[in-house]
C-alpha cells in the first residue's frame, strides 16, 4: 500500500496530527487554526459522536456521555487492578471480556472505540487539508506501554480505517523532532510528563542514527493526577463551607476548573478561584497557593526521581554525560517540574521544543521516513520491559531483557518431563520482578510435543519483538524442523461466560471475606507495630527515660487489649495513640542516621 | 592447547559485528559497530514487505549477537564452543568468588526481607526503624559493589592477557575466566537491582 502516512500523537489530554508536505513536516490545524485537538469524545445517543473542544464543553451538561482520558484504560484488564475515569463523570466498568471499558448510555464501550473516534477526527482533518483519502498512520504511545496497550492502540487505528505503519514511542518521537532541528552528535534525556503518563528515555544521536539506550516510566502517572488533587482540595473546602451536599454536586464544576487553575499557578504565586452560583444560587470563591500545589506535586510525582535513576543506571550514563535534557508534555510547563528535572540531571533543562507539539512532529518525521519522503535518518528504539516466561517455582525467567534494541529475538528450548507428554503450557510475562505473579501476564500458549519418551522431544521457541514493540512467538520442532506460529491467548480471549462467572464469584466472595480480611490485615499491622516499638526501645536503651518507657508500655498495652477484644475501632484508636506517642522515639532514631 | 575458532558457526556474532573472534573487544568499538550495522539493517529502510521482513530478521540477529558479545561470559562461551569439543568443567568455585557469592546472596535476601517487611510500615516509629536498617543495608550493598568493581578490574586484566597470547590458550584457563565473569555479572545484577529498590524506598 502507498500514499501519504500521517504522524499522530494520540495523547491522554490532547491529540495532534501531521504529515510531510513537499519535504517538510507540518502539523495540521482545524478550521479555526487550532492544531491541538482535546482527546475528548461526546457520544450523543442516536447521532455521530463529536470530538474535541465542543465535546469538552458538553462535560458539565452531559457528564456520563463525555469521555476524556480514555487512554488510561487502553489495554488494561480487570486482572491488572482497579481503574477509574481519572476524575471524569463517566462510569468505568469491566467488559464481558475482562477488560476495562466505559459505561455509555448505549452500552459498554471499550477504550479503543473512544480512541478510534479521536483518530477518525484527525484523519478527517488531514484529508480535508490534503484533498485526498488517507489510509496509513504512525501513532505514538508512551514508551512504557506494554504489549496489550500497544495492540489496543493498533486496533484503535484499524477501527478508524488506518493501517498503523508504526507504533512509535513518544519520547523517541520528541527526540527525533528536536535532534533533527539541531543535527549534532550527542546524548540526551527526554523527560516526558503528559496528562496521564510519564516516560524518561536516554538517547544517543550520531550521523542520522537515533539510538535509544534506555527507557523507564509509569503509564498511570501524569498531570491528570494533579488535577484530581486540586479537585479533592476544592471539594474538601466546599464541604467545610457549604456542606456535604454542595460538595457532591459541585464536583464536576470543580473538576472542570482544576486544570486551568493548575495552569494559572505556573504563572502566578496564588490564584483566586471564583465559582458563580455554585450551589443553590450561592457563589463561592477560594484561593490556591503555588506552595500548596508544589507540596501536592511532590506527593503525586514522588516516584519520578526513582524512574529517572533507573533509566540512567540502565543506560550506564551519568547526568554529567548528558548534553541536554528535553522537556516534553504539557505538565513540564510547571516550574516545580522544571526545577525537579534540573536537580535530577544537574543541568538546566532545554525548553526550546514546544512541549505540546514535539511528539506529533516526531511522529510526522517518522511517517516521512517510512513513506520515503525523508531520508538519512534511522531510529533504533528499545523494548521497555523485560520479556520472560514462568518457570518452576513461580519464578520469572528473563528471555529478552528490558532495553534490548528492537527488532530483537531470542530462543529457548523445551523438552518433556514425563514419557509421552503431549505438550507444555507456557506463560509469557512482561516486567522486572523476580516472582512471576508480580509481573504483567501477557498471555499463554500451548507447545505441543511429538509422542516420545521424556527428555527426547526438543522444541525450540523463538520470541520476537518487532519494531512496534509487539511480540510474536514461533515454535520449531528441532528434530523435524517444522515451524509454526504459536497463538498467544490473553485474558481478553478467555470465554465470556467463564469470565462473567469469575467476576460474579469474586464479587460474592469478596463481600463475605471483606470484614474478615480487613481485621486480619489490621491485626498483622498492629502486631508488627508492637514488635517494632519493642525493638526501637531496645536499640535506644538509656536514651529513653523511665517515665517515657512507662508511657510507651501503657500504649502498647492498649493495642494488645484491643487485639484481644477484636474491636476494629478500638484497635485503630490505640494504634493512632501509639503512633503519636512514639514520635519522639522516631525522631531520636532518625537523628542517628548518616 | 587448542586451534582457532571454527568460523562456520552461523550466524557468527563476531563476524556479524565486524570483529575477529578474540576474547577482548573494545567496548566503544562494540557500541559503534552495533549502532552502524543495526541502523543500516533497520526494516524502516526497506520499501516492500518482503525486504522488510528480511531486514527485521537481520536486525534481530544483530541485536542478539550484540547481547552475546557484550556479556563477556557469553562471549567467552562462544569462543570455547567454537574452539574445542571438550569444554572442561570447572568444578569448584574459586575464592574469593564463593565467599562473595555467599555474602551477596545473604545481603540480597536481607534486602528482600526488608522490602517486604517495611513497605507496609505505618507508624512514624516503624518508618524510622525501617530507615535505620535500610541505610545499613545500603552501606553493605555499596561495600559489596566496590569489592566487585575491584575484582572485575582484575578479570579485565586477565582477559586482555588472554587476548595478547591469542590464539594460543589453555581451555581450562578460558573456562575458568568465563566462569568468574559469569559470577561477576550475576552478582552485579543482583546487587544493582536491590540497590535501586532500596534507594527508591528510602528516598
Amino acid at each position: 500500500m502507498s500514499g501519504p502516512i500521517l504522524g499522530i500523537d494520540l495523547g491522554t489530554t490532547n491529540s495532534l496530527v501531521g504529515l510531510v508536505d513537499t519535504g517538510f513536516p507540518v502539523l495540521i490545524p482545524d478550521d479555526e487554526g487550532r492544531r491541538i485537538l482535546p482527546s475528548v469524545v461526546h457520544f450523543h445517543p442516536g447521532t455521530a459522536p463529536t470530538v474535541g473542544e465542543s465535546a469538552k464543553r458538553a462535560r458539565l451538561t452531559h457528564p456520563a456521555e463525555v469521555i476524556g482520558s480514555a487512554k488510561r484504560l487502553m489495554g488494561r484488564r480487570t486482572a491488572d487492578g482497579p481503574a477509574d475515569s481519572g476524575g471524569w463523570g463517566y462510569q468505568v466498568r469491566p467488559g464481558p471480556d475482562g477488560r476495562w471499558g466505559i459505561d455509555l448510555p448505549h452500552g459498554w464501550t471499550p477504550p479503543e472505540t473512544i480512541a478510534a473516534a479521536i483518530l477518525r477526527e484527525l484523519k478527517r482533518r488531514a484529508e480535508a487539508y490534503l484533498g485526498r483519502d488517507i489510509h496509513r498512520a504512525v501513532i505514538t504511545v508512551p514508551a512504557y506501554f506494554h504489549d496489550a496497550q500497544r495492540q489496543a492502540t493498533k486496533r484503535a487505528g484499524e477501527l478508524a480505517g488506518l493501517t498503523v505503519e508504526r507504533i512509535l514511542n513518544e519520547p523517541t518521537a520528541a527526540a527525533l523532532a528536536y535532534g533533527l532541528s539541531r543535527n549534532q552528535a550527542g546524548r540526551y534525556a527526554v523527560f516526558d510528563l503528559g496528562g496521564g503518563t510519564f516516560d524518561l528515555s536516554i538517547l544517543e544521536q550520531k550521523e542520522g542514527v537515533f539510538r535509544v539506550l534506555s527507557t523507564c516510566g509509569d503509564t498511570r502517572l501524569g498531570g491528570d493526577d494533579l488535577d484530581a488533587a486540586i479537585t479533592e482540595e476544592l471539594q474538601r473546602r466546599v464541604h467545610a463551607e457549604l456542606g456535604p451536599e454542595a460538595a457532591i454536586h459541585s464536583r464536576p464544576t470543580l473538576r472542570q476548573n482544576a486544570e486551568s487553575l493548575k495552569i494559572d499557578l505556573s504563572q502566578r504565586e496564588s490564584v483566586q478561584a471564583d465559582f458563580p452560583f455554585l450551589w443553590q444560587g450561592q457563589s463561592w470563591s477560594t484561593t490556591l497557593d503555588r506552595s500548596w500545589l508544589e507540596q501536592e506535586a511532590s506527593r503525586v510525582f514522588a516516584n519520578i526521581p526513582n524512574l529517572c535513576r533507573r533509566a540512567l543506571s540502565d543506560a550506564g550514563v551519568d547526568p554529567a554525560d548528558l548534553d541536554d535534557v528535553l522537556l516534553v508534555g504539557g505538565q513540564t510547563r510547571m516550574p516545580w517540574i522544571r526545577t525537579l528535572a534540573s536537580e535530577l540531571f544537574h543541568q538546566e533543562p532545554n525548553t526550546s521544543v514546544d512541549p505540546d507539539e514535539a511528539v506529533a512532529l516526531g511522529a510526522t518525521i517518522q511517517a516521512g521516513m517510512l513513506e520515503g519522503s525523508l531520508r538519512g535518518v534511522v531510529l533504533l528504539d528499545v523494548t521497555p520491559l523485560s520479556l520472560g516466561i514462568e518457570t518452576f517455582g513461580g519464578l520469572m525467567n528473563v528471555i529478552l531483557p528490558r532495553n534490548s534494541t528492537i527488532p530483537c529475538k531470542a530462543g529457548e528450548q523445551f523438552t518433556s518431563a514425563v514419557d509421552s507428554q503431549p505438550g507444555v503450557r507456557i506463560k509469557i510475562l512482561q516486567g522486572e520482578r523476580e516472582l512471576a505473579k508480580d509481573n504483567w501476564e501477557l498471555g499463554q500458549f500451548d507447545l505441543p510435543f511429538p509422542p516420545a519418551p521424556r527428555g527426547v522431544p526438543r522444541v525450540g521457541v523463538q520470541f520476537s519483538i518487532d519494531a512496534d514493540g509487539i511480540l510474536t512467538v514461533l515454535g520449531r520442532d528441532l528434530t523435524t524442523g517444522s515451524e509454526q506460529t504459536l497463538e498467544i491467548r490473553t485474558a481478553v480471549d478467555v470465554d465470556d461466560v467463564q469470565v462473567e462467572a469469575m467476576v460474579s464469584q469474586s464479587v460474592e466472595h469478596a463481600l463475605q471475606d471483606m470484614a474478615e480480611r480487613q481485621w486480619v490485615e489490621a491485626r498483622l499491622g498492629a502486631e508488627r507495630a508492637i514488635t517494632m516499638t519493642r525493638k526501637a526501645l531496645a536499640i535506644l536503651g538509656t536514651q529513653v527515660s523511665g517515665p517515657e518507657q512507662a508511657d510507651v508500655a501503657r500504649l502498647l498495652n492498649a493495642v494488645e487489649t484491643a487485639l484481644r477484644t477484636r474491636d476494629p475501632r478500638q484497635l485503630k484508636e490505640s494504634l493512632r495513640a501509639l503512633d503519636e506517642g512514639t514520635k519522639p522515639l522516631a525522631d531520636r532514631l532518625m537523628s542517628r542516621l548518616p | 592447547m587448542s586451534t582457532l575458532p571454527n568460523p562456520s558457526l552461523h550466524p557468527d556474532p563476531f563476524a556479524l559485528l565486524g570483529f575477529e573472534p578474540r576474547p577482548w573487544i573494545d567496548p566503544n568499538a562494540l557500541e559503534a559497530n552495533f549502532t552502524t550495522r543495526a541502523a543500516a539493517a533497520h526494516p524502516d529502510l526497506a520499501s516492500d514487505p518482503e525486504s522488510k521482513a528480511c531486514a527485521a530478521r537481520a536486525s534481530a540477529e544483530l541485536t542478539e549477537s550484540y547481547r552475546t558479545l557484550k556479556k563477556i561470559s557469553s562471549r567467552l562461551g562462544l569462543l570455547a564452543a567454537s574452539c574445542s569439543n571438550d569444554s572442561p568443567k570447572v568444578a569448584t568455585v574459586p575464592e574469593p568468588w564463593g565467599d562473595l557469592l555467599m555474602r551477596s546472596g545473604h545481603c540480597a535476601q536481607q534486602c528482600d526481607r526488608w522490602l517486604t517487611e517495611h513497605t507496609g510500615a505505618r507508624t512514624t516509629l516503624e518508618k524510622a526503624m525501617a530507615a535505620a536498617e535500610g541505610h545499613h543495608l545500603l552501606e553493605a550493598l555499596n561495600t559489596l559493589r566496590e569489592e566487585i568493581d575491584q575484582l572485575e578490574d582484575g578479570l579485565i586484566g586477565e582477559l586482555q592477557a588472554l587476548d595478547a597470547a591469542w590464539p594460543v590458550y589453555t581451555p581450562s584457563e578460558l573456562a575458568s575466566l568465563r566462569q568468574r565473569f559469569a559470577f561477576a555479572e550475576k552478582i552485579r545484577f543482583r546487587l544493582q537491582e536491590r540497590f535501586l529498590h532500596l534507594a527508591e524506598v528510602l528516598t
